[in-house]
């Protein structure tokens, strides 16, 4: 989603020159000169279809021997700086492309920053356009494109977009234009649907992640160029500490926000994933693509995981005889336009990942749709990060064809094993308590962070409230490709509960510790793969929450997003579960309640079981690769 | 190479040595082989056991220039052991080394090069009938009567010294009564192996677990080998925690140590029988005959040893008359004092810049020429207790403690989560205790790996405090200072399911949201909100009538539990909040409390081990000194 702020993807860029032992040959301040001395910026209104005009700015090359492509990204987070005068640093997907001569353009969305109309969160889509009226992202993107083309001297005719988080949504959107000179889009992290991926993770509310953005991100009446001032002062150190204290999530309101911001108050409207949610979701519209499409994306991204893989198989599938390519890296959310991706938090992959993907993969892709066909490009349907052995690898098809779909069931003495639980009573059972939730990370931080989904986690494996199944020492290496679906039986005292499924990787207990790390025992580490929660009331349907039978058993299903890692020989494969991850996510009342209404004196202790009995099997199914 | 260069250099005697060029290990090492002899002996004592003694004489000690003599007898070796090796500095402190005073340092009995069987803390005997009524003080005062009679050229005054272990010696040989000792700074002292080191009220400090070879095995002879490297316990993970777990229950750990007296002896008396208490120096700090000036030492931080300092320095205070008895409490861990870090931090906290060298030049110098070279008569210009206050960060001077003027009051802990002045209703706060899933004493797992454990003491507390398995309460914001100085006493009201229970109770300074890192702290740390420990202690309720004689709890009856944490000198800044927390489980610091009364913790069985729900009452109370 929601880049948190701008500056974030600067600092991406910006970071590229601190780092410097890459292989990258150029600072930032010769690229600046670069862009300084070869290019002009130019400013314009382009008016849409229906009068309204989008601010558009025009970075050309000065050169004008040859005729140039068109790269250009959408915003909502503005395109700044604004003036002719007033220079971006660095232009353009990454820095290896500043020296290729590409017109790149960047615009404001509808109703954002200096551009006209009105903002509304994630445009719907309009499968049928009767009339000029009739706008949407795929409009605003084909009149500019049009306009573009037409206008802008010297260039060759062919468009290509770009854009992480909502601007990749906003690519996405863009990428059904059908506007015959657009030749090469790349949605990456692309935002798709608000209600599954930021705003909420199959029902729960993803409160670290929205808090603090929309306390920026707010309406506006009309263009502008400068920033707005935020509601209050969120400056929080230790989110844990913060967020517990803010009480029940209404408090985000009554307390802070006090609805004087439409787009965060859209959550407390619509708890479910009712019609306002369902007409934002882009992923049914994204048909019939006939360009060449680049779906990027991280394993390790906090804020669109979901959005990452659904794109791309949507697309693929929506689009016959397609040319759309998948690239996962082991990146944070935006980590591959940055500096280095050799590591993320204790976590080391061996190369860097970042410049490779920037230098061999988006460089070549948009070179050769854009410049031109004879410039070589050699890129797999999937290339895919291989994370645990740290290799890239290359796909046919995606999801792979080679994969053996495999399940691990929950057994007694919290082993996780192949075969079905046969006992009769197996359960294991914790106290949740809402005054004291599982933490997301270990860590003090504000809330909201990328690296808790690499973290150790036998800060978590320690507690009471989090119960934990592992395999014996594997013989073999097992590589884990796609998603993972989860599917718990399990019983609570309450009427409601959260369930949250952590798939592990455990490290030998022998693990040699690692200087570049002094403070890290990774002997018997961790290490998270994958997550994911549900609010169990939406188990049966995401429209309308189901409360439960207090002690009944109860299946609950859900899919964690998907994966591609290898656990080595000598390692453990661990499930644990738990019932809160906080604030990562606000708190379950444990009553089935309106839970943005909820009062304090709602939050109540559960007893949760999870059920691994021959009448109640829970397990895990994913697919392994095959050689 | 550089040995040879600086062996070279004194035989030839001609090239001068620029101080500029060598680093300061260089510069002392080089000080040492400059300006001393050494002499090896096997002083006798009284009852023909000899002792291994090296002795370290100035060379300028003349008729007319006598030096005084400062000894260290340890347990621990007195390398190096070479008639021509000589080690790279005297005393751990350069100022008392470039003071120069003529260095002793012997084997204890029973251990490396001396003679005899060794025994843990060797039990005093007050009233000596033979000479094979040995003990310590014994030893010493043998010690002391060969030296001041056969090495040239000493003053006749002795002062003695020494960290931990040594630090009990010092303190049991300060009862030697010989004239000739003027001096002993006893320095985080063993004093009782019950309520220190390896227990505290009982509670067994699985966290020593692995120090049982260095203890519990008699050397086969006089020897400068170690007799007991391959005795450790074999740990086949890096992750201490689980390591620790698998050795739970304790029967488990003792299948390391089949051969070990020592561990032994723990499964063997495990209250405070007869065999604890003959071993515990305490009773016998009365009426010390010929005493020393005493000036102890310690680290308000020390992990191993903090009962120690307190309670000898208290108990020689109360107990003698004229005596000259002081004490010094710094921001230090374990012997800390005895290294110069620069940045002083413990833990992730940082104290101020040079700490160890103001303690070790303008303290501890002072203390020894006072009484060893200068007029000894007890006008050393040092107070009763120089001690240091970990909130303000700098020493102040006390003409006595626990000072008179402090005023006692009462937190209660109320199931609001809040500290009270007066006791709320008779609510409870409840948790459940699983000994599956104990809480950790650190979220540092480098720590884990230590021998023994050391920088929890400071530690962010943040992480115990979000488990359902830890209660915390807490005062409001301090709208000014408020200085705890003194004694503390938790007096617990509790109840439980179960039949015995472990109770740790935490003094936690909770810092302001809006703290900044100073620029030492370590980057993975956040301030903002720190949740500082100050003082913690540990009951094993079976002991709450007796040390001696372990009583089970009535289950669900509310029954008292009273106990002392050390004391404390800390201010809580305005801004930030006094936090109580309390929890039942404290691993692996503290082994784990089966909650089901046995008889014997070390013989438990897995099964004796049940999860209970354990009831805190808002009449519970901890007392505190607040210092105006």
């Amino acid at each position: 989603m929601l880049m948190r702020n701008s500056l974030i993807y600067l600092f991406c860029f910006l970071s590229f020159f601190v780092k410097a032992q890459s292989t990258y040959q150029y600072s930032v301040a010769q690229d600046s000169a670069y862009i300084r001395n070869n290019y002009v910026k130019s400013e314009f209104m382009v008016k849409m279809r229906d009068g309204v005009q989008l601010f558009t700015q025009v970075y050309a090359p000065k050169d004008k021997s040859k005729l140039h492509p068109i790269i250009m990204q959408r915003t909502p987070y503005s395109c700044n700086p604004y003036g002719t005068d007033k220079y971006k640093k660095r232009i353009g997907p990454n820095p290896f492309m500043i020296r290729e001569n590409y017109i790149v353009v960047y615009q404001d969305v509808r109703g954002r920053w200096a551009s006209e109309g009105k903002f509304i969160e994630m445009t719907p889509h309009l499968d049928k356009k009767l009339s000029e009226k009739d706008i949407d992202e795929s409009t605003d993107t084909y009149d500019t494109i049009d306009w573009l083309t037409k206008n802008i001297p010297s260039n060759n005719g062919k468009v290509g977009q770009w854009g992480i988080s909502y601007p990749g949504f906003f690519t996405s959107a863009g990428s059904v234009s059908q506007h015959p000179a657009l030749k090469a889009s790349s949605p990456q992290a692309p935002m798709a649907d608000l209600w599954r991926d930021d705003a909420f993770h199959l029902g729960a509310f993803m409160l670290g992640a929205n808090f603090g953005f929309y306390n920026f991100f707010q309406a506006q009446t009309q263009p502008t160029k400068n920033r707005p001032a935020p509601y209050f002062s969120f400056d929080s150190p230790d989110g844990y500490d913060f967020y517990l204290k803010m009480g029940p999530t209404r408090n985000a309101e009554d307390q802070y926000y006090k609805k004087r911001n439409e787009y965060f108050h859209e959550n407390f409207d619509h708890p479910n994933f009712d019609e306002h949610w369902q007409k934002r979701n882009i992923l049914p519209h994204l048909q019939n693509i006939k360009h060449a499409v680049l779906v990027v994306g991280g394993w390790y991204d906090e804020q669109d995981l979901y959005g990452t893989f659904k794109t791309y198989q949507a697309m693929e599938k929506q689009s016959p005889n397609n040319d759309i390519r998948f690239v996962v890296g082991p990146w944070v959310h935006g980590g591959w336009a940055g500096a280095s991706g050799q590591s993320l938090a204790d976590v080391e992959f061996g190369s860097k990942t970042s410049l490779y993907y920037q230098e061999k993969i988006e460089s070549p892709f948009f070179n050769h749709y854009l410049i031109d066909e004879s410039l070589p490009l050699s890129l797999a349907e999937a290339t895919l990060f291989e994370t645990g052995s740290n290799q890239w690898k290359s796909f046919d098809t995606y999801p792979a064809k080679n994969a053996q779909e495999t399940v691990l069931y929950l057994q007694n003495g919290g082993k996780l094993g192949f075969t079905k639980p046969q006992n009769e009573n197996g359960v294991t059972s914790y106290i949740s308590d809402p005054s004291r939730p599982v933490p997301f990370s270990g860590k003090i931080n504000d809330g909201f962070s990328a690296e808790y989904m690499v973290e150790d986690q036998r800060f978590a494996y320690q507690r009471p409230d989090v119960i934990s199944f592992e395999t014996d020492t594997l013989k073999d290496d097992l590589t884990m490709v796609g998603n993972i679906l989860a599917n718990l039986k399990v019983s609570t005292s309450g009427t409601d509960a959260d369930w949250v499924v952590k798939v592990i990787d455990v490290y030998p207990n022998d693990t040699p510790n690692d200087p570049a790390h002094p403070d890290v025992v990774y002997g018997g580490y961790q290490q998270l793969i994958r997550s994911e929660i549900i609010r169990g009331k939406y188990r049966n349907d995401f429209t309308k929450p189901e409360a439960f039978v207090p002690g009944k058993p109860t299946e609950v299903k859900l899919e964690l997003q998907d994966v591609l890692h290898t656990f080595k020989k000598g390692h453990k494969i661990m499930v644990q579960i738990q019932s809160s991850c906080f604030p990562w996510a606000d708190r379950n009342p444990q009553k089935f309640i309106n839970i943005f209404e909820a009062k304090e004196s709602d939050y109540q202790k559960a007893t949760q079981k999870v059920y691994h009995q021959k009448a109640y099997p829970s397990f895990i199914t994913f697919g392994v690769l095959k050689n | 190479m550089k040995k040879l260069f600086l062996l070279l250099s004194l035989l030839v005697g001609m090239t001068k040595i620029s101080a500029q060029s060598l680093s300061v290990a260089q510069q002392d090492s080089a000080f040492v082989r400059e300006n001393y002899v050494k002499y090896q002996y096997q002083i006798s004592m009284r009852d023909g056991v000899k002792l291994f003694t090296n002795v370290y004489v100035p060379k300028d000690a003349s008729a007319n220039n006598k030096y005084p003599i400062v000894m260290q007898r340890t347990c621990y070796d007195v390398a190096p052991y070479g008639k021509d090796d000589y080690p790279q500095m005297l005393y751990y402190s350069r100022h008392m080394m470039r003071e120069k005073f003529i260095f002793v340092e012997q084997d204890v009995r029973g251990r490396w090069m001396s003679e005899g069987t060794w025994t843990n803390m060797t039990p005093h005997i007050a009233n000596k009938k033979a000479k094979t009524d040995v003990d310590e003080a014994s030893d010493t005062y043998d010690t002391i009567d060969w030296l001041v009679k056969n090495i040239p050229n000493n003053n006749g005054r002795v002062g003695q010294y020494g960290i931990s272990y040594p630090g009990f010696y010092t303190i049991a040989g300060a009862l030697c009564g010989h004239p000739a000792l003027k001096a002993s700074s006893p320095q985080a002292p063993v004093s009782d192996f019950f309520f220190d080191d390896f227990h505290h009220n009982g509670a067994f400090t699985i966290g020593y677990g692995l120090t049982f070879p260095v203890f519990g095995v008699q050397h086969p002879k006089p020897t400068t080998e170690s007799w007991y490297d391959n005795l450790f316990p074999k740990r086949n993970t890096q992750d201490g925690f689980d390591w620790y777990r698998t050795q739970t229950p304790l029967k488990n750990l003792g299948a390391n140590y089949k051969d070990n007296f020592f561990w032994q002896e723990h499964v063997d008396h495990p209250n405070y029988d007869e065999f604890w208490q003959k071993r515990s120096i305490i009773p016998h700090l009365k009426n010390i005959k010929n005493a020393p000036a005493i000036m102890v030492v310690g680290g308000w931080y020390d992990a191993e040893d903090l009962y120690g300092p307190l309670t000898i320095y208290k108990n020689v205070e109360k107990n003698n008359q004229n005596i000259y008895n002081t004490i010094v409490m710094g921001p230090f861990g374990h012997g800390d004092w005895a290294r110069e870090r620069g940045h002083h931090m413990h833990s992730n906290v940082y104290f101020g810049d040079s700490v160890a060298t103001f303690f070790q030049r303008n303290i501890e110098l002072k203390f020894f020429k006072h009484f060893l070279k200068g007029a000894g008569d007890g006008k050393s210009d040092l107070p009763e207790a120089y001690l240091f206050d970990t909130g303000k960060k700098q020493w102040q001077e006390f003409k006595e403690w626990p000072a008179k003027t402090a005023q006692k009051v009462n937190f209660y802990l109320s199931n609001s989560g809040k500290l009270t002045d007066k006791i709320t209703s008779d609510g409870y706060s409840e948790f459940v205790s699983d000994p599956n899933k104990p809480v950790p004493y650190t979220e540092d797992n480098k720590q884990l790996f230590g021998f023994t454990p050391r920088a929890y003491m400071s530690e962010d507390q943040r992480f115990a405090g979000r488990r359902t398995d830890v209660l915390t309460f807490e005062t409001d914001i301090l709208t000014e200072d408020v200085t705890l100085g003194g004694e503390i006493l938790a007096k617990l009201k509790v109840a439980t399911t179960g039949t015995d229970a472990d109770w740790f109770v935490k003094l936690v300074d909770v810092y302001p949201g809006d703290e900044q890192n100073t620029p030492f702290t370590p980057k993975h740390i956040t301030l903002a909100g720190y949740q500082q420990m100050v003082r913690s202690e540990i009951m094993r309720s079976r002991f709450r009538n007796s040390f001696s004689k372990p009583e089970p709890l009535v289950p669900n009856q509310i029954t008292d539990v009273t106990f002392r944490l050390q004391d404390v000198l800390h201010t809580f800044k305005k801004g930030h909040k006094i936090m109580i927390q309390v929890q039942s489980t404290v691993f692996p610091l503290f082994d784990i409390n089966p909650q089901k009364f046995v008889d014997n913790i070390y013989k438990a069985d897995a099964s004796d081990f049940i999860k209970a729900t354990h009831k805190v009452y808002n009449s519970s109370a901890i007392e505190v000194e607040i210092l105006k």
